[in-house]
């Protein structure tokens, strides 16, 4: 029956919220039934499940018919609304990028690798800035179609293949949106911070600030831009697919356990300025430092091996 | 022909769903789940279709018209839907609008 939760996945997706579970429970009711009673000698129980669905309708067709409340944007106007929007979301970033390479290229005298991947990462923010307005705007536009003007084109139901409803993420491997904007904006802000404003990790204390990494740390920031910049790339894979896959998490466990070592690395060595404050005893600071850095070191190592180890067994439940 | 066929489309669309709500309460006096009404009602004559159904008679619980329990009837959990107190007294009156229409419109029909 694994279709069917799949199919009913996909139909929760398009639900209010507060009807979902209840909506989901009675459909599932109803396609079982259907199942049971479907007139199909010939076609094995997959085959017969696949067949219910596909009578049933597409998820986005069954989902507009149990929400209670009119979409803001009509049923007429979806599909030309989601291929806009699959266009701008592609096609916006992949534009600015581009513009952002050639002038880097032509106009600065010294490229590295690094320097540019790094000035594309400032950019992030301006890219989400602009496609949210671009999609706000797009958004904003169907509204009004949808209230005013009543389409030429007729309506068809959408016609789709249960084969190809997406596979039921499990637990280990769902990446939920929120955790992916959150992985996102931390590694912009970290490659900001690190790269561009390393004065600004300080000690503050009465209006004085006190650097508190030294040269030495600039030996390993490389490996840890490294480190982030296959985060966000993970991050973005995420936030677009919704889901991880064995491929990401191996990569995410490649970078978990090099993150581990280069926190261990930095343990080791002398990174912190010396933090002097008249009258206060500081010395202390920079050892407590030292032994977060062993301690998330450890924990990224071990933490990683656990999920990774997770991911393996339940590879093999699948089998 | 084909306007003559869209406009005839629409119009029987538009008679069905004006009886339809009261077609669904007139079978819930006793008590259904979803499934079983449609079978019902088919086996009446009326073909609806599910995905019609089903939202129908969410809507009609919503309303207050209907009282709906979940109930663990092997091999799984069913949701029953049957008339409320407040759904008894609409179809009452309901039914009695409808029988006043059909009469109306019965004596206009005979004049053709």
């Amino acid at each position: 029956m694994e279709y069917l939760e799949r199919y009913l996945l996909q139909i929760g997706r398009h639900l209010n919220k507060k009807d979902r579970e209840d909506t989901i429970n009675e459909l599932r009711d109803l396609l079982m039934e259907n199942y049971e009673n479907f007139d199909g000698a010939s076609l094995n129980a997959e085959e017969t499940m696949i067949q219910v669905i596909k009578n049933f309708g597409a998820p986005i067709d069954v989902a507009s018919k149990y929400n209670s409340h009119e979409p803001l944007i009509s049923k007429e106007y979806t599909p030309l609304f989601y291929l806009i929007l699959k266009i701008i979301s592609i096609s916006l970033p992949g534009a600015l990028v581009l513009a952002n390479t050639i002038e880097y290229f032509t106009n600065t005298e010294e490229t590295s690798i690094m320097n540019f991947l790094l000035n594309t990462a400032y950019m992030i923010p301006s890219i989400i800035q602009a496609v949210v307005m671009a999609l706000a705007f797009l958004l904003l536009t169907f509204i009004i179609l949808s209230r005013y003007v009543q389409p030429k084109f007729e309506f068809t139901e959408h016609e789709f293949n249960p084969k190809t409803l997406p596979p039921i993420p499990q637990d280990v491997l769902k990446a939920p949106m929120w955790e992916s904007v959150i992985g996102i904006v931390g590694a912009v802000v970290f490659l900001y911070l690190f790269n561009l404003q390393p004065g600004l990790i300080a000690i503050y204390f009465e209006g004085n600030r006190i650097q508190l990494l030294n040269e030495s740390f600039e030996q390993i920031l490389p490996f840890f831009n490294i480190s982030v910049f296959i985060s966000l790339g993970l991050y973005i894979f995420y936030l677009y697919k919704r889901r991880k896959n064995f491929t990401t998490s191996t990569i995410e466990f490649i970078q978990g356990i090099f993150v581990g070592v280069i926190m261990i690395v930095l343990a080791q060595r002398d990174i912190f300025s010396p933090i002097l404050i008249d009258g206060y005893d500081l010395a202390i600071l920079p050892t407590i430092f030292r032994i977060l850095l062993w301690v998330g070191g450890i924990g990224s190592i071990i933490g990683n091996v656990v999920v990774y180890i997770k991911v393996l067994f339940r590879k093999e439940d699948k089998k | 022909m084909t306007e003559k066929k869209d406009i005839l489309k629409n119009l029987y669309h538009e008679l069905r769903k004006g009886t339809l709500v009261l077609a669904v309460l007139s079978q819930l006096k006793q008590k259904h789940y979803g499934y079983s009404l449609v079978e019902s009602l088919n086996d009446k004559g009326l073909i609806i279709d599910q995905n019609t159904l089903y939202p129908l008679l969410r809507r009609l619980d919503n309303q207050g018209l209907l009282q709906s329990t979940w109930e663990v009837v092997e091999p799984r959990p069913r949701k029953y839907y049957q008339l409320s107190k407040l759904g008894i007294a609409v179809y009452k009156e309901l039914k009695e609008e409808y029988y006043m229409n059909y009469q109306t419109i019965s004596s206009l029909l005979k004049e053709d």
